[in-house]
C-alpha cells in the first residue's frame, strides 16, 4: 500500500473512533440519470432511501468494511449509488464514504478512490 | 440475429458458435497498463476487473454475447443508431390526441402503453411537439412508447418540480422523470443539453431496455460512466442537439442549470420585487446586504441599494431557482456561507454566470476563505452592479408574498 492509500485508511480508522451515528443513502443501482450523481446530489436525491444507524457494533463493522475494501486514491469518475455518512455525538460529520455504480468506484470525503476488494459492497448488501 | 423481443432497434449479428464469455472477457494488457478485449479498451486493470465481474454475473446470454462480440470486433456502440421508423402516416397530433380519453382512476391519461398524469399532460404534449418539430426520430420514439408489447408494464412519464434536477429513467418502475426547467452543462466539453433533448435522452434509455442494454450498462467508460450512457449521449442526444445547432456532450459529468423554456440552455432565475416577479437571464449579478435567509421557504432576501439617494429596497431570490445544485458538491457549504452573511450583514454579491454557475462574494468571508481556501469554492473578484437598478421599495416595507 502506498503512502496515500495508507493515509486514507488512517483517516477512516481515526474517524471511526468518533463516529456515533451512521446515515446510509442508497439509490437504485440500475437508475439511469441525465448526469452522473455527485455525492452531494445523492444525499438529496428524490428517490434516495435513507437509513439511520446508531448501534455502535454496526457502525464499527461498517468502518472495518471500508478498511477491508483497501481504498486507494484514484482520479476516476464517480456516479454515486450509495453513501455512508458518519457523525459524532454532536451531529458533526466526521467521515463520508461513497460507492459508485461500478464495484471499484468510490470517494472518501473529497478524495476519489478505488476499492480493491468488495468488502464494503458486501456490507451494504447485508444492511 | 440477436435482439430483445420488444426492441425498436435492428438486431445484432449473433456471436460465432463456440465463442463464449471466456473469449469475450479475455483481456490483454499493453505497456501503458490498458487492458484490451479486441477493440474494447479499458484504461486500467480496475475497470477491466469491474467489467469482467459484472459480465460474469449476466451469465452469457445470446444477446450479451452478440453485444460483446459486436463491440470487440467493430469498436462501435450498439443501440446508438435511430430507433425503427414509425408507420407511414403517424403524426404527433394523432399520438397526442386525448380528445376522446378521460383520465383513469389514478388521474392518468393512457396513450396506449404510455401513461401521463392528466395535470402534467399539457407540459408533456408541449415537449413532444417541440421535439418532433425538429427531430423525426422523436416522433418514432413517441410511437414506440405508445406501442410497446402489451405484456410489458406501461411506461409512466412524470413531470417533476424545480427541486428535482436530475432527469432519470428507472427501469424497475418503468418511469421517466423529467424537469422542464433543467438543462445540463457538460463538464468535459461545456456542451449543453436543452430540457427537451434531456427528455429524449431518457426516452432513449427506455427504448433501449433489454439484455443488450443490460450488457452495455455493465461496461465502464471513463468519460460516459457506462456504455449505456455512451449509446444515448453519442446517439440520439447528439443527433437532436445537432438539429438544434448545439454541440454534443462528451461525458456524463455535468451540472444542472435552471432555464426558462424547454428549448433553452441559458441559465435564468426568478427575482421577486415590488409585488411581482421577473425572470433574469445569465449573466446577472446583484449586490446588497443579506437580511433574511428562510431555508424552509427557500428564499434569500437582500437589501439592495437604489440609485443615487434612493432608499434600499428588498429583492427576494428563490434559492432553488438560484440553483445551488448547479454548484455541485459546494451547495451545502454555499448555503452556510449565505447564512453566515446574515449575521455580520456585510455586502454580498450574487452572480449567475453564462455557464450556469452561481457565484457569491462576501468581502468579510472572502478574506477568511482566501486565508484558508476550501477546495472548489469559487469567489469572484469584487463585482460591479450591472443594468438599471429596479424601482425602489424601502427596506422594512411589507413582504411581497
Amino acid at each position: 500500500m502506498n503512502g496515500s492509500a495508507s493515509a486514507l485508511v488512517d483517516r477512516v480508522r481515526e474517524a471511526g473512533t468518533r463516529a456515533a451515528k451512521l446515515t446510509l443513502y442508497r439509490i437504485s443501482p440500475s437508475l439511469k440519470t441525465l448526469i452522473a450523481v455527485t455525492p452531494a446530489a445523492l444525499e438529496s436525491f428524490p428517490d434516495v432511501r435513507i437509513d439511520e444507524i446508531e448501534d455502535a457494533a454496526t457502525i464499527a463493522s461498517a468502518i472495518e468494511a471500508i478498511v477491508a475494501s483497501a481504498p486507494e486514491p484514484s482520479d476516476a469518475n464517480l456516479d454515486a449509488r450509495s453513501g455512508l455518512v458518519f457523525s459524532d455525538l454532536d451531529g458533526s460529520r466526521v467521515l463520508a464514504v461513497y460507492k459508485g455504480r461500478f464495484p471499484s468506484d468510490g470517494q472518501i470525503d473529497l478524495q476519489r478512490c478505488a476499492f480493491e476488494h468488495p468488502a464494503l459492497q458486501e456490507w451494504l448488501d447485508a444492511h | 440475429m440477436s435482439a430483445d423481443a420488444s426492441s425498436p432497434y435492428a438486431p445484432l449479428p449473433d456471436a460465432p458458435k463456440g465463442w463464449g464469455l471466456k473469449d469475450a472477457l479475455h483481456g490483454t494488457k499493453d505497456d501503458k497498463g490498458h487492458v484490451h478485449c479486441g477493440k474494447l479498451d479499458f484504461p486500467d486493470q480496475k475497470s477491466f476487473n469491474d467489467f469482467s465481474s459484472l459480465q460474469w454475473g449476466l451469465g452469457g446470454t445470446k444477446e450479451q454475447l452478440a453485444t460483446l462480440h459486436y463491440i470487440e470486433t467493430t469498436g462501435k456502440t450498439p443501440l446508438s443508431e435511430p430507433v425503427k421508423s414509425a408507420p407511414a402516416g403517424t403524426s404527433v397530433d394523432k399520438l397526442l390526441d386525448v380528445s376522446n380519453k378521460t383520465p383513469d382512476n389514478a388521474g392518468f391519461y393512457n396513450l396506449g402503453t404510455l401513461r401521463v398524469k392528466a395535470d402534467e399532460y399539457q407540459q408533456f404534449a408541449t415537449l413532444q411537439k417541440e421535439l418532433c418539430k425538429k427531430n423525426p426520430e422523436a416522433l418514432d420514439t413517441l410511437y414506440h412508447m405508445e406501442h410497446a408489447p402489451a405484456s410489458e408494464k406501461p411506461l409512466t412519464f412524470r413531470v417533476t418540480s424545480d427541486q428535482d434536477r436530475n432527469d432519470r429513467y428507472d427501469d424497475k418502475t418503468n418511469t421517466i422523470s423529467w424537469n422542464p426547467n433543467t438543462s445540463v452543462r457538460d463538464k468535459d466539453s461545456g456542451g449543453r443539453v436543452t430540457p427537451a433533448t434531456a427528455a429524449l435522452h431518457e426516452e432513449t434509455h427506455w427504448a433501449q431496455r433489454g439484455r443488450v442494454a443490460d450488457t452495455l450498462e455493465r461496461i465502464p467508460d471513463a468519460k460516459y460512466t457506462s456504455w449505456s450512457e455512451k449509446a444515448v449521449i453519442d446517439g440520439s442526444e447528439k443527433r437532436d442537439l445537432a438539429l438544434r445547432g448545439l454541440p454534443p456532450r462528451t461525458s456524463h459529468d455535468g451540472d444542472g442549470l435552471n432555464v426558462k423554456g424547454i428549448d433553452s440552455v441559458t441559465p435564468s432565475l426568478t427575482v421577486k420585487q415590488n409585488g411581482g416577479e421577473r425572470e433574469v437571464r445569465a449573466p446577472f449579478q446583484q449586490s446588497g446586504r443579506i437580511i433574511e435567509v428562510d431555508k424552509k421557504a427557500g428564499t434569500v432576501v437582500m437589501a439592495v441599494r437604489g440609485e443615487g439617494n434612493a432608499p434600499e429596497h428588498r429583492m427576494e431570490f428563490k434559492t432553488e431557482q438560484l440553483n445551488f445544485a448547479a454548484m455541485g458538491d459546494n451547495a451545502a457549504r454555499t448555503n452556510l456561507l449565505l447564512e453566515g452573511a446574515k449575521y455580520h450583514k456585510d455586502t454580498v454579491s450574487l452572480q449567475i454566470t453564462n455557464d450556469g454557475r452561481v457565484l457569491y462574494s462576501d468581502p468579510a468571508q472572502e478574506k477568511r476563505i482566501h486565508d484558508n481556501p476550501q477546495p472548489g469554492v469559487e469567489f469572484p473578484k469584487p463585482m460591479q452592479a450591472i443594468g438599471a437598478a429596479p424601482a425602489a421599495v424601502p427596506v422594512g416595507g411589507g413582504r411581497d408574498r
